[in-house]
């Protein structure tokens, strides 16, 4: 390899030819700079009487942006790109519609139900506990209340707090109590059976009913154990104005085998601190006095007297106990068995 | 000389200062991932400035930003500008004895481009929605509108391609520089080993850097323009694109880009280790024809990658031989530093530690990067920490660790003075042996299976055991971040009232060292050396005979063999024309 001289660093005439580079990127630079504005913002006048301040909407839309919109879409429509496919169905905010608002079923929330879903998320949806900051926390919730005209015109629901649990230190005898009101409608019972699946055998089941209705039910043409999907409000597919062009139907969840969704399993952390079966009763209380928004499940609270919630309480928690277990399966197994009702 | 000069030196400096900026910064947000890790969702001490409305804790969005930004900071603006921009610009001109760089004003505007995209980067911290956060990779759909809408992804990618047009226009300079503008007797075979590492890495920039260009430059169509080259599925009007394509022509930069942050450390490495070894480099010639067939090799392995991402199985296979045959001449050079230490007089000097260091970190990089070239075991190990843990080791702890040793080892060139040897040498081991700590950690949570990026690992019950591990790799991340104070202090003490170094202090015979003071004057070479030996002439015994020590400039000559070689003075009229005699009367004979 013949050796080279070295190089001196020479002057030269023209204008560089790289400036054409500079102002490209100059070019997207500015450019980047108007990628989506920045959306500005109104006070927004609640019908409680409430100003949220245009400044708490502004951080509430970027707490949105970072936390909710891949789901919820930018409209807030429940159609956002990561959502879509998702079932359950994320939430539309534009129906003003929540299924665990803590107030009675159709009403608006409060803003503590909406603050307890985002701390806590949703038991067994995508939707997990955010850890979105206390004060980004009201901010946000401040926010999705742009998306529906119902907050303008509607006060949120009065909270339906837990009564005194009156069947403290006799258990079993709630369980019973609940058994009945679960599977036998009227008179004070809720009849949750009829939704959701039975737990009994046809026979016990017909006896059941023959003690508290005073009459002999025919169950010989039911299939109590396998649940139909119920209609709901909640859109799958919605117009370019977000407006609903198909719901979905919800299948009332079996509590051997579904997960709930504001219902932990005992012993978990949720909300930072450990679930007890006092609390998961307690949450078991509060979806049944309020009902879900938007779907089949009404609200039970004032329909049958209080003790009778508290034991559906205790009842269901047995039942949530079993979920995913051998036994649950088992249990499952000998109630399809239970084919010969009482003639 | 002032910033805008087009002396290589001080755009070397240029780059130097704002390297070591960015690592400074890269390196914090390193430690803000850390501590999350170790205490998920506490407030970072002294952060609750940044993050009010969390009291200094990290939120998810805030976490996802500070781990993505860790990344491309450290990538592009810190060890790449480090070891291209500040050592490269400075040493490789002076190591060929050139005058300066082939185009000086390109390198100007180089620096210009990596300042604007470092600005636009440090821009991106205080707009609103926060700095990029679709991880490094910037992999669609994360990186469109629809998950990152924020202007700070916008401006990132920017900055990427900013410091990506950057490296290109050096690459080319180097790659010019080194063909066109060595010294007259600079033969191929001449150039020291860090030469041939900045050679080949220049070479691959001027090649796969477009690749990432062209990626990004798509990307910002998709994010600015509405078009829709990789965005897919629900986010999609109509057909769509397809965001794989940006992870082939990612990697198709990327894994060469592996290469360009380790060649050049390869390349110190392996002048070191001869230098202070006090022995010529063993088998120099198949240690750069390594570097040469690892060069060649690296735009052919890049799939292993994406063997997880649906890539035909007999691709998979195909990139699986080509990744573990890159390997091979990896561990030829491997064997050849070892046979350079081999009964080698060695001086544990702070540039030799921190070579060994690297060499010590990389082997234990490379070696667990094996499992995630094999197709079988990638499989169960892609996207945990144990990839983590592996090109931390490789590009990060040995790039690091390389940069160290060369900014030790020229510090005396580039300022004239030397820098502390003790504290130099504490700091190097500690953070070699840190760096252990802290990938080693991240190597074994990794093989427990944690996912990398997790914001909490232990909101998953089969991770919870490993907070202990992650506590105690953090607590190690934490006192490598305090190692480097060493250095901190050892600069700034060094720059106002170091030890005046002399033109050689480390007695060795590359040009830079024999021909020039330090610091070089502008244009370097005055008159140009003519160069008449390779770079590791050391400890020969005809020198020591005749000279009484144990190196040799490379544009030394013998007084005894002074025949055989052109005179560099005016004087020496007949001494050339003696070279002329020699070689005719021995083709005579």
């Amino acid at each position: 390899m013949t050796p080279r001289h070295a190089a001196f660093p020479l002057p030269t005439r023209r204008a560089p030819p790289h400036m054409a580079l500079v102002l490209t990127l100059l070019a997207l630079t500015m450019a980047a700079c108007r990628s989506r504005p920045t959306p500005t913002f109104e006070p927004l006048k609640l019908a409680d009487g409430r100003v949220v301040p245009a400044q708490t909407l502004s951080r509430g839309h970027a707490v949105y942006t970072h936390y909710c919109e891949s789901c919820h879409g930018v409209l807030g429509d429940g159609q956002g790109p990561a959502g879509r496919g998702m079932r359950p169905v994320p939430r539309s905010f534009r129906q003003g519609l929540f299924k665990f608002g803590g107030v009675a079923a159709g009403e608006l929330p409060t803003d503590d139900a909406l603050k307890r879903t985002l701390r806590r998320g949703l038991h067994g949806t995508p939707m997990f506990a955010w850890d979105v900051p206390e004060s980004d926390l009201d901010a946000v919730v401040q926010y999705l209340k742009t998306f529906s005209p119902r907050w303008k015109e509607e006060a949120p629901g009065t909270p339906l707090a837990p009564t005194p649990d009156p069947w403290k230190g006799r258990e079993s005898e709630a369980v019973e109590r609940g058994k009945v009101a679960y599977h036998v409608a009227g008179a004070g019972n809720a009849g949750c059976a009829s939704c959701h699946v039975a737990y009994l055998p046809r026979a016990e089941w017909a006896g059941l009913m023959e003690k508290a209705l005073g009459r002999k039910v025919d169950l010989s043409r039911v299939d109590p154990y396998t649940a139909q999907p119920r209609d709901s409000q909640h859109p799958v597919q919605v117009d370019a104005k977000g407006e609903p062009t198909q719901t979905q139907k919800l299948l009332p969840p079996d509590f051997l085998f579904h997960p709930l969704r504001t219902v932990w399993p005992e012993g978990e952390k949720v909300d930072g601190a450990p679930y007890t079966a006092e609390r998961q009763r307690e949450d078991l209380y509060l979806v049944i006095a309020a009902g879900v928004g938007g779907a089949a499940m009404p609200t039970w609270k004032g329909a049958i007297p209080e003790e009778n919630l508290w034991a559906l309480a205790y009842y269901v928690q047995t039942l949530v106990r079993l979920r995913d277990s051998d036994e649950a399966r088992a249990l499952k197994e000998r109630l399809r068995a239970s084919t010969a009702p009482v003639q | 000389m002032s910033l805008f000069s087009s002396d290589h030196k001080a755009v070397a400096r240029g780059y130097l200062w704002g390297g070591l900026g960015f690592l400074l910064l890269g390196g914090l947000l390193a430690l803000i991932i850390r501590w999350q890790w170790a205490w998920p969702g506490q407030p970072v001490p002294g952060l609750a400035w940044a993050l009010p409305e969390s009291r200094g804790a990290l939120t998810p969005p805030a976490y996802t930003a500070v781990f993505t930004m860790h990344g491309l900071i450290m990538i592009f603006f810190a060890v790449t500008p480090l070891l291209f921009g500040a050592l490269g610009h400075f040493v490789l001109p002076l190591a060929i004895g050139a005058r300066g760089l082939a185009f000086p004003r390109l390198s100007v505007l180089g620096f210009g481009l990596y300042a604007l995209g470092g600005a636009l980067v440090l821009a991106s911290f205080v707009v609103r929605l926060g700095p990029a956060s679709a991880g490094w990779t910037a992999y669609p759909p994360l990186s469109t509108p629809a998950f990152t809408p924020g202007l700070g992804q916008t401006l990132v990618t920017v900055a990427v391609l900013c410091a990506a047009a950057s490296a290109f226009l050096y690459g080319l300079n180097f790659v010019v520089t080194v063909v066109r503008c060595r010294a007259p007797g600079m033969t191929w075979g001449r150039l020291p080993l860090t030469v041939w590492g900045l050679f080949f890495a220049s070479v691959l920039n001027v090649l796969f850097v477009p690749v990432l260009a062209a990626a990004t430059s798509l990307l910002l169509m998709d994010r600015l323009l509405g078009t829709q080259f990789f965005i897919a599925g629900a986010a999609a009007v109509g057909g769509g694109g397809d965001p794989v394509v940006y992870q082939h022509l990612f990697w198709l930069f990327g894994h060469p880009e592996v290469y360009i942050l380790i060649l050049p450390a390869w390349g110190m490495v392996g002048d070191f280790v001869a230098f202070f070894s006090r022995k010529p480099a063993h088998g120099y010639r198949l240690t750069a024809g390594a570097m040469g067939t690892v060069t060649a090799l690296s735009g052919l392995v890049y799939a292993h990658h994406l063997f997880t991402s649906g890539m035909s199985p007999l691709l998979g296979r195909t990139f699986m031989v080509l990744t573990l045959l890159i390997s091979l001449p990896a561990e030829v050079m491997y064997l050849n530093w070892l046979m350079t230490l081999w009964r080698g007089s060695v001086r544990l000097t702070a540039p030799m530690l921190a070579a060994l260091g690297s060499m010590g970190v990389f082997g234990l990089g490379g070696i667990t990067g094996l499992s995630l070239g094999a197709v079988a075991t990638d499989v169960p190990l892609h996207g945990t920490l144990w990839v983590v843990g592996h090109f931390h080791l490789t590009m990060g702890a040995a790039s690091f660790l390389a940069v160290f040793a060369g900014l030790y080892f020229w510090f005396p060139k580039m300022f004239g003075r030397a820098m502390h040897e003790g504290l130099a040498k504490a700091h190097v081991v500690s953070s070699a042996v840190l760096f252990v700590g802290v990938f080693g950690g991240q190597l074994a949570a990794g093989y427990a299976g944690q996912l990398r990026r997790l914001y909490d690992p232990y909101q998953y019950t089969y991770l919870k055991h490993l907070l202990p591990l992650n506590q105690w790799t953090s607590a190690c991340a934490f006192l490598l971040g305090a190692a480097q104070v060493l250095f901190v202090v050892n600069l700034v003490w060094t720059l106002r009232r170091g030890r005046v170094a002399g033109p050689n202090p480390w007695k060795v015979g590359t040009l830079e060292w024999t021909c020039a003071p330090s610091p070089p004057p502008a244009g370097n070479y005055d008159p140009v050396p003519v160069v008449l030996r390779g770079p590791h002439a050391l400890s020969q015994p005809e020198v020591l005979e005749v000279l009484g020590k144990d190196w040799i400039g490379q544009a030394e000559t013998l007084p005894d063999a002074a025949v055989d070689a052109p005179a560099l003075d005016d004087t020496g009229d007949g001494r050339s024309l003696g070279v002329g005699g020699v070689a005719t009367s021995g083709g005579v004979a």
